[in-house]
């Protein structure tokens, strides 16, 4: 260190000790030398010359000793005023005023120091964004210790502040990561509801055409039953015409038994005129008798006849009846016939279609509970988002929601235990589904875990939390497509060949 | 202004504004000391100078938390820990110490710089349990690997109470406890 001697031209306090000593050294030799001359060597000049001159000695020890000490004080307080506070004066014993001074600088130093390191320190972490390194005041007196307070609760503003900017940066991206996802899960539910839309569509013509059958089938029936009847009545008239005919047939029957009297008196006659021609003489009387009664047989005869040929003529008209009515119930059976047969197409297409409804009921309903599981896996996420923005204090029964294991909730029933398990176990998107379903509620639940931390002062805790919620978003994505991939073989199977091919035959 | 209170128990109990002031060179020998650092550790000021700093050690103390402090210090960064000092007579006494880096003009570190507060009673009770099973263990080995099975129990105690070193320490000083 350069050390001048003056300050403007008044000399400096060790030149002027030492060069005060020098003279005083002067004095007192020439003093002891002059003294001698004079009075001749005397042992008491000599004790005193020597103790003054060790005095002295120890004096300008003394005084160099405080300068040098000054010195220190200077170069400590020059250091101070260029920022390093770190320099102190030790080494002061005996040194009485001036030590005490230097005691003073190093504890003033002391509370400079500690008050400069507490603020250095405290935001050289505030700019890393640590907010919890509190500058501590105790021992540091009066302004320092309050200006320290001071700086605290202005950490204190930073560090809410800095919060509420973090809370704001976590909750939008959540939100941004939640809208784009949660609209395409919206999409997906509604091509869900579109496709079970169409199916209901579908399914509500086939139910009125099924109707419609039906009430055909039902006309059907009621044309069958007059069918029937009319059946019933042709076979009422045949008896009749039948009772009829046999009564016929007895008067034929009577008929022919008069005509055989007939001819048994014919022939009783004949005898009789025979008898009569033998007995020769009175041939004129005899003969006019056989006459007459041969007359009146002619005539009996005739109208027998007569009345044979009318009942023939009757009872052809009554077969023709017959055949009449035989055929008419021979073309309503054929018409009925045609009908059943007609009847039983109809049932056959009417139970088709039943078959594809109820097949269409599954499939809808497959659907329908596939995005049922879907949308219990939204309301998962959502749930996680939620709790996300407020923490758990504030939604106890999300948290309690997301706390719930991936075999636990709905589709984890489903899957483990229930239809799930039952309908589309042996497909492989089924086991696929189990990987991304079980991730989704562990990064959710990670999440949450993590947002228990500390994450409003640290940008890594942000970011991981968002990063688990990627992770769920993705995985989420992944069950959708699984559960999708299970509708639409599902679909599939019931289109091909059915396992069930009913006909009513 | 009340000065220490000495209890029976042969401990000294810092007055709530005292600082006890200590700089060392990059070795970790003394080479500042202040006043109250000479009153109460009842050494005088050439008895401390150029003397290593483990002067005023107390068996007590695990060496894993200075093993910790210097590393810590080492890499450029400040230390918090509580620490429990012996007296030339024999007595002891606690204290909060920070202990930083001097850093000159042109950036380079010159020394250290120890700032010791009155630590609260009630963190005290805690941390002397704990250094009491450090010390155990570190007892019951030897060498490195004692010391690291005391770290790993500090760690374990710092993860039961779901914090890191630092902030444990700083909350224990502010608010007496976890
Ligand atoms: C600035 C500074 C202050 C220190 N203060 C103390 C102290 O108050 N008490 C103490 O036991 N060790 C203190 N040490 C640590 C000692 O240097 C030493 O590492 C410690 O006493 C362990 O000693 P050992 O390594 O011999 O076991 C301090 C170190 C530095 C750099």
């Amino acid at each position: 260190m350069p050390y001048k001697s003056v300050s403007r031209s008044i000399p400096f306090l060790r030149t002027q000790y030492v060069t005060g000593t020098v003279i005083c050294y002067a004095i007192i030799g020439m003093t002891f030398v002059y003294s001698t001359l004079r009075y001749g060597l005397d042992i008491w000049h000599v004790v005193g010359g020597v103790l003054v001159a060790v005095l002295m000695g120890l004096q300008i020890f003394q005084s160099l000793r405080l300068v040098e000490t000054l010195k220190r004080i200077e170069y400590a307080l020059k250091m101070s005023s260029r920022g390093e506070l770190h320099h102190r004066i030790s080494s002061t014993k005996g040194l009485g005023e001036l030590g005490q001074v230097a005691w003073a600088l190093n504890d003033l130093l002391d509370r400079v120091e500690s008050y400069f390191k507490e603020v250095d320190t405290c935001f050289r972490l505030v700019a890393k964004g640590n907010f919890d390194r509190h500058p501590l005041g105790a021992g540091l007196p009066g302004r320092m210790g309050d200006s320290l307070e001071a700086i605290d609760s202005s950490v204190m503003a930073m560090k809410d502040n800095v919060k509420l900017i973090n809370r704001n940066e976590l909750a939008s991206s959540l939100h941004r990561l939640n809208t784009e996802n949660l609209i395409r899960n919206l999409k997906q539910t509604q091509n869900d509801l579109i496709r079970i839309d169409e199916d209901a569509r579908e399914f509500g013509t086939q139910a009125r055409s099924n109707a419609e059958a039906a009430q055909k089938n039902l006309r059907d029936v009621e044309t069958i039953r007059t069918a029937i009847d009319d059946i019933t009545g042709t076979v009422q008239e045949v008896a009749d015409v039948v009772g009829i005919l046999s009564r016929d047939s007895d008067q034929i029957v009577g008929s022919l038994l008069t005509i055989k009297e007939i001819a048994d008196q014919t022939g009783l006659l004949a005898l009789n005129a025979s008898i009569e021609a033998a007995r020769a003489g009175e041939t004129g009387k005899g003969f006019a008798v056989v006459a007459d009664e041969v007359k009146a047989l002619s005539r009996r005869t005739k109208v027998t006849a007569e009345s044979v040929d009318q009942i023939m003529a009757s009872f052809s008209q009554r077969v023709e009846n017959v055949s009449q009515i035989a055929e008419h119930s021979n073309e309503v059976t054929q018409g009925m016939s045609a009908m059943v047969e007609d009847f039983e197409n109809q049932f056959n297409s009417l139970a088709e279609s039943s078959e594809r409804s109820v097949q269409q009921v599954d499939t809808a309903s497959a659907v329908i509970y596939n995005s049922l599981v879907k949308l219990d896996h939204v309301i998962y996420k959502q749930n996680g988002y939620v709790a996300l923005d407020g923490g758990c204090d504030e939604h106890h029964e999300k948290c309690a929601a997301i706390a719930v294991d991936h075999t636990q909730c709905r589709m984890g029933r489903w899957y483990y235990e229930g239809m799930g398990h039952q309908q589309f176990g042996h497909m492989s998107a089924y086991r696929q589904l189990e990987q991304p379903h079980a991730a989704v509620h562990t990064s959710v639940q990670e999440a949450l875990r993590l947002s228990e931390q500390d994450w409003e002062g640290s940008q890594e805790l942000r970011e991981q939390i968002v990063a688990q919620m990627q992770l769920a978003e993705s995985a989420s994505e992944e069950v959708m497509l699984r559960i999708n991939q299970l509708t639409e073989e599902r679909t599939l199977e019931s289109k091909g060949p059915s396992p069930l091919p009913r006909r009513v035959a | 202004m009340s000065r220490s209170i000495s209890s029976q128990h042969g401990e000294i109990v810092l007055a709530d504004n005292e600082l006890i002031v200590s700089k060392t060179c990059l070795k970790g020998k003394i080479t500042y000391a202040n006043r109250r650092f000479m009153s109460i550790a009842g050494f005088s000021e050439q008895q401390l100078l150029h003397q290593p700093h483990n002067l005023i050690r107390h068996p007590d103390m695990p060496k894993a938390v200075y093993r910790l402090m210097w590393k810590t210090l080492q890499s450029d960064q400040e230390f918090f820990g509580f620490v429990k000092n012996l007296c030339s007579d024999g007595r002891y006494y606690w204290v909060f110490a920070n202990v930083t880096p001097d850093i000159d003009e042109r950036g380079h570190t010159r020394g250290y710089y120890s700032v010791r507060r009155k630590a609260p009673e009630s963190a005290i009770r805690l941390i002397a349990e704990l250094y009491q099973q450090m010390v155990a263990i570190e007892a019951a080995g030897g060498g490195r690997l004692a010391i690291d099975q005391s770290v790993a129990h500090l760690q374990s105690w710092l993860n039961q109470n779901r914090l890191d070193y630092f902030p444990a320490m700083l909350r224990l000083y502010r608010h007496g406890q976890l």
